[in-house]
C-alpha cells in the first residue's frame, strides 16, 4: 500500500461492466512529507473519497477486491482508506 | 522478504474494514547496505514495531490476507518482524541493541 492525494475525478460513460457504479478519481503518490512524486493517474474508490483528501490506496491485484459482492473491477489502484494523520 | 525502517504512523478513520484494530506504518525499504531504496511501503503491523525501528516486511496480498485471516482483504503489505541482527559475509552490519551500523 502507498500513501496519495487526491486531485479530481474522472467520469466514463462507457466503460466496462464491472467499473460500473463506482468513482474514478485523479491521484497523486505521495512522500511521508506529503510532497507528490510520480505523474498522477487514476484509481477507483471504495471508501467515498474525494478532492484534497490524503489518502491510502492498494495497488496491484489486490486493488480489484474492496468492492461488495462479486464486483471485481479491472483495476490496478483502489482508495481504501482516508488517513486522520500522520505520526513521527 | 526486504528489510526497512519505520518512518511514520498512519492514522486512519475512514478505512476498509479488513485494516481495523491493526496499526498503519509507512516503512521505508534499505538495502543490504542500509541505505534507503525505492518508495515507501504502507504495512499493516502484526508484531507491535514503533518509528524508528529496523523490520522485516512482506509484499505478498495472498500472504497478508492469510495473515488477516480475511479472504479478499485488500492489503498488500506486513510487517513480519522486528530485526535484531543483520550479518553479512560474516560481518554484522546492524546489531539493534547498539544500533551500530558499519
Amino acid at each position: 500500500m502507498y500513501l496519495g492525494r487526491i486531485l479530481g475525478r474522472v467520469v466514463c460513460t462507457r466503460k466496462d461492466h464491472m467499473m460500473e457504479g463506482l468513482k474514478m478519481l485523479i491521484v497523486t503518490a505521495i512522500d511521508s512529507d506529503g510532497n507528490p512524486k510520480g505523474a498522477p493517474f487514476i484509481a477507483t474508490d471504495s471508501i467515498g473519497a474525494g478532492a484534497g483528501e490524503t489518502v491510502f490506496l492498494c495497488g496491484g491485484g489486490e486493488a480489484a477486491l474492496p468492492f461488495p459482492g462479486n464486483q471485481r473491477p479491472p483495476s490496478d489502484a483502489t482508495v481504501i482508506g482516508i488517513i486522520d494523520s500522520i505520526e513521527r | 522478504m526486504q528489510i526497512g525502517r519505520v518512518v511514520k504512523k498512519i492514522v486512519s478513520t475512514v478505512k476498509n474494514s479488513a485494516f481495523d484494530s491493526r496499526p498503519l506504518l509507512l516503512v521505508q525499504p534499505i538495502s543490504m547496505d542500509l541505505r534507503p531504496t525505492g518508495s515507501e511501503v504502507l504495512c499493516i503491523d502484526f508484531i507491535g514495531s514503533d518509528i524508528d525501528e529496523l523490520v522485516m516486511i512482506m509484499k505478498e496480498g495472498s500472504s497478508v490476507q492469510q495473515m488477516l485471516n480475511i479472504q479478499d482483504a485488500a492489503a498488500d503489505a506486513a510487517i513480519i518482524g522486528i530485526v535484531d541482527t543483520v550479518h553479512l559475509h560474516d560481518v554484522k552490519i546492524f546489531d539493534k541493541s547498539t544500533e551500530v551500523t558499519s
